[in-house]
């Protein structure tokens, strides 16, 4: 705010003494106007819903992986096993949601997850894209997981998606198994639309035995991960709400080896990163507080979890509606500052 | 020889049931003020002698001897583990004593939890003194879930916690049970003319300690301890750990748990579970009625058909877990500092506050839906 005040200073010296006033005038006006706007409760409700949409993406994501890390048939009958999120995190690419895989059939499934779709060709043009990249990595990929013979492409979505994204799927005849999560009754299976052989062959798993089980309907769960890669910044800066039971504070060690707990195979550099996030952003928005060195306390009125995560909530998106009505009222000014000076030039040329 | 012997005599579980009964400061130096003999069941993780480190506990014998500050007193414990794992802990502290010890010490540590009947295991245990034993019911401490499924006869949509005491309390407890709905969770009986208190928590206490009624206690908890294994064995195996390794990845290995309710559930029982009992005058109001603390974040609950999902936090032992459920059943996913009681506690919250038909599986048991 000062720096803002510092500029309009040195800015009011540059216009004619008759300018200043009208100028600061305007300013205030703006300034309300911008204030107005912001108080608005659509946008505390848009965050929220924010908050709201990654976290179905995260649950159909669960449950997309939940059956290979459970044990049961499909890690121990068919062995086919849970690797990781973000698969190609290290080429630093846009990146599909989940890497699946099976040494045995020297498989691996790449899978992508969607909470809610409302344009499902939009998805799969997208998908197509990411598909792109991933064949362009092939050699990559090969090295990374010798002995794999090739990779299929996964697509999962809420059963009541199912219907309109099997057809964007057969008209962009691009080969994207569709998973299809029945949340309510907690199943995961294989959704094979009507229609000829030879397409439907080229949309199934290259083992019969998986099609089968997935066929059949899988019990799965839509909770298991906290947060994943790409999740919000709230949905990671949960883990700080239990981080410190028992204890008056938690090193950035604890954080860490969390974040590590949650991110399977996921390289230390790339895990210290998100700690640092999570630190940064808890402090940016008073929810966290450096003690000395790597250590840390949690600012909280409460110590019950449950209150704190609500409490984080709150503070994230007042600091989030905040810093975006400071950048509005930032761009807004200058376009006022534009104006008066180009006033002010239209004013000497006469 | 003598004097050592005496300052620290070995038992056997035998001799030292036998030595309570007529020998009693024998067993207790500090003994004072006369109290009921205090006999606490827990449960705890297999090498509990570890938990325990601080307290300079000595084996003596088949029982272990230690003492747990409280103020400026020493509060003595006798610990007696039955098997892998499942303990008797024989004391004379008062209640505040044996609160700020043992009580606080379970309570704030991981690995250790007191051991809870269920419901239906309770009922069978107090059926087994009744039909074994010439023995009746004096007082009784009862309750009803919330949403119990048990039938009522009066207003069975309610929960209620009711205390009896009377002459008639035998029979009271059976004509409330079917009027109200309301099950025990605490229960003085009179044993052979023997005055001894039961709780659903593993909590027994002796008026006059004889080694007539230590015996009745040891067949009792030998009926008894079939569930409390079952509920540990259980809950030990709900585990997400790094299993082998392929190439550069480790593969992970889950084990979630399930509760599986005994009948289809709505959404006001799962409401409640999820955001606390407050303001509830069935779990609220009954003092000695202390359920396990859990905290439920990030909750997602949607109606028609009723399914669910929040992230649990064992607020007591820290341990994190989610849960996603339906009307018939809540899945467990372990998550971060998990410890077994923590998936026993829960189960017990279900038990005593919504559904006191529920069981606790393992995720891939073919049991319920």
């Amino acid at each position: 705010m000062n720096r803002m005040a510092n500029d309009d200073k040195s800015f009011l010296l540059r216009l004619p003494k008759d300018l200043r006033e009208e100028f600061k005038l305007e300013k205030t006006l703006l300034t309300k106007k911008i204030d107005d706007k912001w108080s608005d409760k659509r946008h505390t409700a848009q965050k929220l819903n924010g908050i709201k949409q990654d976290k179905h993406h995260n649950e159909i994501l669960n449950a997309c992986i939940f059956p290979f890390v459970q044990q049961g048939t499909m890690t121990q009958r068919l062995d086919y096993a849970y690797i990781r999120s973000s698969p190609l995190l290290e080429l630093d690419v846009k990146n599909v949601d989940f890497l699946i895989a099976s040494k045995t059939d020297g498989v691996l499934i790449f899978g992508e997850a969607k909470g809610t779709i409302t344009n499902p060709r939009a998805v799969i043009t997208e998908y197509k894209k990411r598909i792109q990249v991933i064949q362009e990595h092939a050699a990559y990929i090969k090295k990374m997981f010798p002995g794999i013979k090739s990779w299929e492409y996964v697509l999962g979505v809420p059963s009541g998606d199912t219907m309109e994204t099997s057809k964007a799927i057969l008209r962009s005849n691009v080969h994207i198994i569709l998973w299809q999560i029945d949340e309510w009754n907690g199943k995961l299976s294989l959704a094979v639309p009507h229609t000829d052989r030879a397409t439907r062959l080229k949309i199934m798993h290259g083992n019969n035995d998986l099609n089968k089980v997935l066929g059949g309907k899988i019990p799965t769960s839509t909770a298991f991960k906290t947060f994943y890669h790409e999740s919000h910044p709230v949905a990671k800066m949960t883990l700080l709400t239990s981080i410190d039971k028992h204890s008056q504070s938690f090193t950035f060690m604890d954080l860490k080896a969390s974040v590590s707990e949650e991110l399977d195979n996921t390289p230390d550099s790339e895990t210290t990163a998100i700690a640092n996030q999570i630190i940064e952003w808890a402090t940016a928005i008073g929810f966290v507080k450096r003690l000395d060195g790597e250590t840390y306390k949690i600012q909280s009125r409460y110590k019950h979890s449950g209150n704190r995560y609500n409490e984080l909530v709150g503070k994230w998106i007042k600091h989030k509606i905040k810093s975006e009505k400071e950048h509005d009222l930032d761009q807004k000014l200058k376009t006022l500052q534009n104006e008066f000076l180009s006033k002010n030039a239209t004013l000497d040329n006469f | 020889m003598q004097n050592a012997d005496k300052i620290n005599p070995k038992f056997s579980f035998e001799s030292f049931l036998k030595d309570m009964s007529t020998n009693l400061d024998r067993v207790f130096v500090g003994l004072g003020q006369r109290n009921w003999l205090k006999i606490d069941l827990v449960t705890a993780k297999d090498d509990w002698q570890r938990l325990f480190e601080d307290y300079n506990m000595e084996k003596r014998g088949d029982v272990y001897y230690l003492q747990m500050k409280a103020n400026n007193r020493s509060v003595e414990y006798y610990v007696h583990e039955i098997q892998d794992g499942l303990l008797m802990f024989f004391s004379l502290s008062r209640r505040e004593e044996y609160n700020s010890t043992l009580k606080l010490f379970i309570k704030n540590t991981r690995g250790i939890t007191n051991m809870w009947f269920p419901y239906k295991s309770f009922e069978s245990t107090i059926n087994f003194i009744r039909s074994h034993y010439i023995a009746n019911i004096y007082s009784f401490t009862a309750r009803r879930p919330y949403s119990s499924k048990y039938p009522a006869k009066i207003r069975g949509s309610a929960g209620r916690s009711v205390r009896y005491s009377g002459d008639d309390a035998d029979q009271s407890l059976s004509e409330l049970r079917e009027a109200y709905g309301v099950l025990p969770t605490t229960v003085d009986f009179e044993i052979e003319s023997n005055k001894i208190r039961i709780t659903n928590d593993g909590f027994i206490l002796i008026r006059n300690i004889n080694f007539e009624i230590l015996r009745i206690v040891e067949e009792i908890i030998d009926q008894a301890i079939a569930e409390p294994i079952r509920l540990r064995d259980k809950s030990k195996q709900v585990l997400y750990t790094s299993g082998p390794m392929w190439n550069k990845f480790t593969i992970s290995k889950l084990m979630s748990g399930k509760i599986v309710f005994g009948t289809n559930l709505d959404l006001p029982p799962i409401t409640q579970l999820l955001h606390g009992f407050d303001d509830d005058g069935a779990g609220g109001t009954d003092e000695d009625m202390e359920l396990p603390k859990f905290s439920f974040i990030d909750t997602n609950i949607s109606e028609e058909p009723l399914r669910y999902s929040a992230t649990a936090i064992d607020e007591d032992k820290g341990t994190v877990f989610g849960i996603s459920g339906n009307s018939n059943r809540i899945i467990l996913v372990p998550k971060r500092k998990t410890t077994f009681e923590s998936f026993i506690n829960f189960y017990r919250l279900v038990n005593e506050t919504i559904d006191e038909s529920s069981d606790l599986h393992l995720f891939n048991e073919p049991h319920g839906k």
